[in-house]
């Protein structure tokens, strides 16, 4: 086999993108949305709808700053193909101060802070919290409280569970060894 | 620069009324339509419903 003295390229291989394998996500087709009032828009109308207007209300509630509230949401837009990432970006103004309209109506306080010192990341169990969802320790607590509860479902004949057999006192009693009269009186 | 970056600028811009839309896809020949004076009527707006709304609970109850 002849050995090639062509050097390796420091680039991408022209058209390497034709060749390999492209997942079908979304953001990879064309955007629903590409101009920029019918971007402000769409996302203004997503705010009023029940489930994100609940996410705003639950980010709003634990006072994350309303640039990161409107990046969360943009970035939502984009992974489900709605905006563009630059036109994302470009309406970012206009949803920030439609989140501050949000809060002011609702008594909530808005950081309306820029700056990176401002910058909030998102936890999860402090927004599970707020949200009324189970944080996942509570829910292993409760899935263990759930199986101590629940009842015996084993059949007739089966070994007792630890705590359910009988004392050994009961158990001679069953077995007809009742106690006598002066061992009535001592009980 | 990230995208968290990226829209912390951006928004900082236009709250400072320093963005710049010329150019835009939508904008160039038609004119922006949610500009800072737009949200300031909104927000007046979404305030006097609420006091309407207060005022008009009020005068319910006087009547009862």
């Amino acid at each position: 086999m002849m050995k090639s003295n062509a050097p390796m390229p420091s680039g991408p291989i022209n058209g390497a993108n034709l060749t390999a394998e492209t997942r079908n996500y979304p953001w990879h087709r064309n955007a629903e949305v590409t101009e920029f009032n019918g971007a402000v828009s769409r996302v203004i109308a997503d705010l009023d709808n029940d489930r994100e207007g609940e996410l705003v209300h639950s980010l709003l509630e634990i006072e994350m700053p309303v640039g990161d509230i409107a990046s969360n949401i943009l970035l939502r837009q984009v992974a489900k193909g709605v905006l563009p990432i630059d036109l994302a970006i470009l309406i970012a103004g206009p949803v920030a101060r439609y989140i501050e309209i949000i809060a002011k109506d609702n008594g909530m306080p808005a950081k309306m802070d820029m700056t990176d010192e401002s910058h909030q990341t998102i936890n999860g169990t402090m927004l599970r919290a707020e949200l009324g969802m189970p944080t996942k320790e509570k829910q292993d607590v409760e899935d263990q409280l759930q199986e101590f509860v629940q009842p015996d479902v084993s059949g007739f004949m089966s070994m007792p569970s630890e705590g359910v057999a009988a004392s050994p006192d009961e158990q001679q009693m069953m077995l007809g060894d009742l106690p006598t009269l002066e061992q009535e009186d001592t009980l | 620069m990230d995208f968290d970056q990226a829209v912390r600028m951006s928004a900082g811009k236009y709250l400072a009324g320093k963005l710049d839309l010329k150019n835009t896809q939508g904008v160039a020949e038609g004119e922006v339509k949610y500009t800072l004076e737009f949200f300031d009527d909104l927000e007046r707006d979404m305030i006097d419903d609420d006091e309407s709304q207060i005022t008009e609970v009020e005068v319910i109850d006087d009547e009862e």
